[in-house]
């Protein structure tokens, strides 16, 4: 397997990581237990209920104007009966990888928040192209949407040294893609990283696939394909200003680009929508988390 | 909205829209006046010069270029056409651009139209996903209450199954408890009677023993034997109520009763016990009470018996009161009463705290009263359950160092049927009580005034003598005065000496109530006149015909009058003579023995089988007049036997009356005995009085002129016959009483010269002993005395002298009972009885040689 070296440097990768950031266990158990096919809400939430303040998140965030329910949602069963088992799952792993984005440095080559609001960006716009294009249900579209750059942040928090070096060595030769840039120095690249972590999650395997092939280059791939969907909200929201680096704009891959052609005024319409879905999305899930809540 | 649609800028084709304009040029102008070219091209060009102007007419049409500014600013589109026949350049331009509004506002329309068009399906879209949503959210719900209540009837049933499992255990145990406690009692129960039999065997066998010549040291342990083997089986009778009581077992008899009889039977006991510490025990019965009741006297008297008895254990001075009478609270239904009975002591009391324990089982005060006073403990609980079964119940109250008082209550049949017993009337009498005792006073004023007889009281002698002065003076002199003599101080003693010494009181007749047990000085016979003597407690019975007695002026001396201490009558030879043979059957050797020595001693004949197959041999061989069956018999019970001889089979009279004997007093089985076919029923341990009862009843059934009225056997030897009737030869059954030289010949193996040996020493030697008796009553040595008296009875049965050993024997009850009242009284019959008996053994010794 060609892959082995790189999936192997991930690994370690993240293993560093862990050293310096503590990811919420919860949160992974949670994953893991939706997973399980016999676990109950109940189950569910007597697991949550172990951080109560992120059991105040989540309600918080299942009462927001997001969700717009018409009743005031009290505990995590009662939630997940609202909005489902994958909105909940979603918000538990948004809040616990947030933490991730907080800027500690200079912001000059490479913006945590800039990452965070193209994640939240992608992560909105996969599940519209999902739901609206396709008719599919977009919960794991946006979840993977969200992550599929997950491995960025990661190589910055496990080696921020290397991935300066990344950075600079994409900047400045603006024809690479990013990936290239990140063998080069780390000999492995976030596609890698983030199926890695994707996979310790038990996240589903549609969404580690968006995670690990939103940057290939396909000659032959279904748009309705979470890789695809990723790729094409990608596209989008990078010429709209939601991108990771300034002036750098994703690219399609061919057959996607027929398909958006053939989908052209599906698309405008989606575009025209996709500012104001992404202003509401970057309230609620912006980074600065106020401390009290009503 | 600009931005956005930059985004899709490099998906635009504009040369679709040139097209389009040519084709709606083509469809609108009308081809008379604009022919488009064959050739219609359209290009790209980046001349200036041409636009909007025809450029060449040919073949009389106008080709002409024009620019559309409005479709595309950038891109330079022209379309070459010709315009035939007379149209100028001008119009023609304006249609040109005419046509190119058109197709812009057609392309912009269409557009629109896709776009709504879209839009819907993106709608739809949504709300399909929305759907999908909404199904799976409920799907993934329902899914999950369903685990969820899965998983809540699985920990239901697993707690049910825990709860079940547990529940089954609880009643498992609680079983094997309920279980426990009935085999306890059970256990008890059958224990109890398996120690009672062998008891009765020893104590039945003891009294045997007594019988025999024995030395003093013997008869000293023999009789402790006895004593002791006494103190054991009561002991074991209390456990086995008891357990009989615990195992619901204990049956109630409803029996008529006479309640002052009663209580006239039981107290003379308890008297002596009492007296002999100094204490004054009174009873009485409330007027109201009726005197004829139905219930279980038995009963009644164990709680009685046991309440007074306490009493006296724990009272050391002043007195016990005994009292029944009507409780009028209780409502035991239409004609019964409720009767209250109270024993009220002066003793040591109980503390308030430690009086409802007494009534548990195995309690007492403490361990210390129990080394003290003996007894099980068991008395108390067992006389509180008595009461209740009875209907009533039963309770205490005491002062610590001043006394208790314990009372029942029980719920009694009135006896309607009997008629009313006629009261004695003595109307007109006057009559003094003086006595230091005021419930001694207040229950014999009490029973006198219902007989119409005048009564005043007197608590002191000083107070006697002034109310006997002032009666001389008022003319009313007492016709009877009772001077009691109480047990502590024998005060009472000189108010009688002062009374007889005053000639004034002649008239009055003076009687003295003596303890019972107490018994009178030699000298108080000597110095005291008195005209009666009646023992305390007062029995209403005596008392009457004590009145009666000294109203009627009989002269005789009261001596003559009924005895006050009734004693036992002894059955000795009162069947003998009589053709009567009894058929016992009863596989246990002491049972047969006990029985059978009992019976032996009234003179019956009496043939033994160990078991039912064995008595039915008997029965086969011989005619008997009863059989005594005991129903426990390895080979063939009783039961079976029984059935047997009423079936006939083989036996020469199957109509011989059969009297059941059993240890098991348990309910029921008098029933299968009576359905076995047996007419009598008497349990072991066997009672040698009910024994001798019963068989008497069967005597009377064969000779009833030998019985009277009262089932006494009429004995002849009362009649002060005179030597010369003594020998002739129809007295001869009654001489078997006095001697019977057969008797002593069998069991002397026939040996004539040991028997003449036997019957000299004999009488060489008692009138020896009766000298020693003698003297032992005038020297007051009551104890002495009845062991001489036993001396004597011995000697007499050795010789098979009955009644004079019956005589010595009575002598020797009396010294025990310290009424050496009776024993001076049998004195000069004891000597009558040896010289009588004297003239039959010369006699038979005589024809011997």
């Amino acid at each position: 397997m060609p892959d082995n070296n790189e999936f192997v440097t991930s690994k370690a990768l993240l293993k560093k990581l862990k050293t310096v950031k503590t990811i919420p266990a919860v949160a992974i158990r949670v994953t893991q237990m939706i997973e399980d096919e016999n676990s109950t809400f109940h189950d569910f939430e007597e697991v949550i209920k172990l951080d109560p303040t992120l059991v105040m998140r989540v309600l918080r965030h299942v009462n927001s104007p997001f969700y717009a329910l018409r009743t005031k949602v009290t505990s995590i069963a009662e939630a997940v009966s609202y909005i489902g088992i994958d909105n909940i799952r979603n918000l538990i792993v948004i809040d616990a990888l947030k933490t991730l984005f907080i800027t500690e440095g200079s912001e000059e080559l490479f913006s945590r928040t800039r990452l965070w609001m193209h994640s939240v960006a992608v992560g909105i716009c996969s599940q519209m192209i999902s739901e609206r294009i396709f008719g599919k249900k977009g919960e794991n579209a946006f979840l993977s949407g969200i992550l599929h750059d997950i491995g960025l942040i990661l190589e910055d928090q496990a080696v921020p040294d290397e991935f300066y070096k990344v950075c600079k060595a994409y900047r400045s030769a603006s024809k690479k893609s990013i990936t290239l840039s990140e063998r080069l120095v780390l000999e492995t690249d976030h596609t890698f990283t983030g199926l890695v972590f994707a996979k310790e999650w038990h996240l589903p395997s549609d969404i580690q696939d968006g995670i690990k092939r939103h940057h290939d280059i396909f000659t032959d791939v279904d748009p309705m394909s979470i890789p695809a969907v990723i790729q094409i909200a990608n596209y989008l929201v990078s010429r709209i200003g939601y991108n990771v680096f300034i002036d750098i704009k994703e690219e399609l891959s061919q057959p996607l680009l027929v398909h958006m052609k053939d989908n052209i005024t599906a698309y405008k319409l989606l575009a025209s929508d996709l500012p104001d879905f992404i202003q509401i999305a970057e309230k609620i899930f912006c980074l600065e988390e106020e401390d009290s809540f009503d | 909205m600009t931005d956005i649609d930059m985004v899709f800028d490099e998906f635009e084709d504009k040369s679709q829209i040139t097209f389009r304009f040519v084709e709606i040029l083509k469809r609108s102008v009308p081809s008379c006046f604009v022919e488009l070219l064959d050739k219609t091209s359209v290009f790209n060009q980046d001349d200036q010069k041409t636009q909007g102007k025809v450029i060449f007419f040919k073949d009389g049409n106008a080709v002409f270029e024009v620019l559309l500014k409005k479709i595309d600013s950038e891109i330079k589109c022209t379309i070459i056409g010709c315009i035939k026949g007379p149209l100028d350049y001008k119009m023609l331009e304006s249609l040109v651009i005419l046509g190119e509004s058109v197709c812009i506002e057609e392309a912009k329309n269409e557009e629109l139209r896709d776009m709504l068009k879209i839009q819907k399906d993106q709608l739809n879209r949504e709300i399909s996903v929305i759907k999908k949503k909404y199904y799976d959210i409920m799907a993934e719900n329902h899914k999950s209450s369903m685990e969820y209540s899965l998983r809540l009837n699985l920990e239901i049933e697993e707690r049910t199954k825990e709860l079940k499992k547990a529940n089954k255990e609880l009643i498992l145990a609680t079983q094997k408890a309920e279980a426990a406690n009935i085999a306890k009692s059970e256990f008890l129960a059958n224990m109890s009677h398996e120690i009672r039999t062998p008891m009765n065997g020893v104590i039945g066998m003891v009294d045997l023993l007594l019988d025999t010549e024995l030395g003093n040291e013997q008869r000293h342990y023999a009789e402790s034997v006895r004593s002791s083997g006494r103190a054991l089986l009561n002991i074991i009778n209390d456990i086995l109520d008891f357990s009989k009581i615990e195992a619901k077992k204990l049956e109630l008899e409803n029996i008529e009763f006479d309640l002052e009889k009663l209580f006239e039977d039981l107290f003379p006991g308890l008297g002596v016990a009492a007296h002999e510490k100094g204490v004054e025990l009174v009873w009485g019965i409330s007027p109201l009470v009726p005197r004829i009741l139905k219930g279980d006297s038995g009963r009644l008297r164990q709680i009685l018996t046991n309440f007074t008895g306490n009493a006296v254990k724990f009272t050391d001075s002043g007195e016990i009161v005994v009292f029944a009478e009507m409780e009028n609270t209780a409502d035991c239904g239409d004609n019964f009463v409720s009767i209250r009975f109270t024993v009220r002591d002066t003793g040591i009391g109980i503390s308030k705290d430690k009086i409802s324990f007494l009534f548990n089982k195995f309690t007492q005060v403490d361990t210390s009263t129990t080394r003290r006073f003996g007894g099980t403990g068991l008395g108390l609980a067992i006389s509180r359950q008595l009461a209740e079964m009875m209907g009533g119940n039963a309770g205490g109250e005491s002062v610590e160092g001043q006394g208790s008082t314990f009372w029942f209550t029980v719920c009694l049949e009135m006896e309607n049927s009997g008629e009313r017993r006629n009261l004695p009337d003595f109307t007109g009498m006057n009559v003094l009580v003086a006595d230091c005792n005021l419930w001694v006073r207040r229950f014999l004023r009490e029973k006198m005034s219902m007989w119409n007889i005048h009564v005043w009281e007197a608590g002191s002698s000083s107070e006697a003598f002034e109310l006997m002065g002032k009666a001389i003076e008022e003319n009313r002199p007492f016709d009877i005065v009772f001077a009691g003599i109480s047990p502590d101080t024998r005060s009472g003693q000189s108010l009688v000496v002062d009374l007889k010494s005053d000639k004034r009181f002649e008239y009055s007749r003076i009687i003295i109530m003596t303890p019972i047990g107490a018994g009178l000085k030699s000298e108080d016979f000597k110095v005291l006149n008195f005209d009666g003597l009646i023992t305390k407690p007062v029995k209403p019975s005596e008392l009457e015909s004590c009145i009666s007695g000294l109203s009627e002026k009989t002269q005789d001396s009261l001596f003559s009058q009924k005895q006050p201490i009734s004693f036992n009558k002894s059955f000795t030879d009162i069947f003998s003579g009589l053709d009567f043979k009894i058929l016992l059957s009863e596989d246990n050797l002491t049972n047969r023995q006990v029985a059978s020595g009992i019976l032996k001693k009234t003179g019956i004949t009496i043939d033994e089988a160990e078991n039912g197959r064995l008595a039915l041999e008997a029965l086969a061989a011989k005619d008997y007049d009863l059989v005594l069956m005991d129903v426990e018999m390895p080979e063939m019970d009783g039961f079976e036997a029984a059935v047997k001889i009423r079936q006939g089979q083989g036996v020469l009279n199957p109509d011989v009356p059969i009297i059941a004997m059993t240890a098991r007093a348990m309910s029921g089985d008098r029933e299968k005995c009576f359905e076995a076919g047996m007419n009598g029923y008497i349990s072991k341990p066997v009672d040698a009085e009910l024994l001798v009862l019963e068989v008497k009843k069967w005597v009377a059934e064969k000779y009833p002129e030998k019985v009277d009225e009262n089932q006494n056997i009429i004995s002849g030897e009362q009649s002060g016959s005179g030597t010369s009737d003594l020998l002739s030869e129809d007295s001869f059954e009654k001489n078997k009483k006095i001697f019977d030289p057969g008797d002593l010949s069998l069991r002397l193996m026939d040996d004539i010269n040991l028997v003449n040996a036997v019957l000299e020493g004999f009488l060489e030697d008692i009138p020896v002993q009766i000298k020693i008796l003698k003297d032992f009553v005038e020297n007051q040595n009551l104890d002495e005395a009845s062991m001489q008296a036993h001396k004597i009875k011995g000697a007499a049965a050795n010789i098979s002298a009955n009644i004079l050993k019956n005589t010595a024997y009575e002598m020797e009850k009396a010294g025990n009972d310290g009424n050496i009242n009776l024993f001076k009284l049998l004195m000069p019959k004891l000597e009558k009885d040896f010289s009588r008996l004297a003239i039959l053994i010369r006699s038979f010794m005589d024809k011997n040689l």
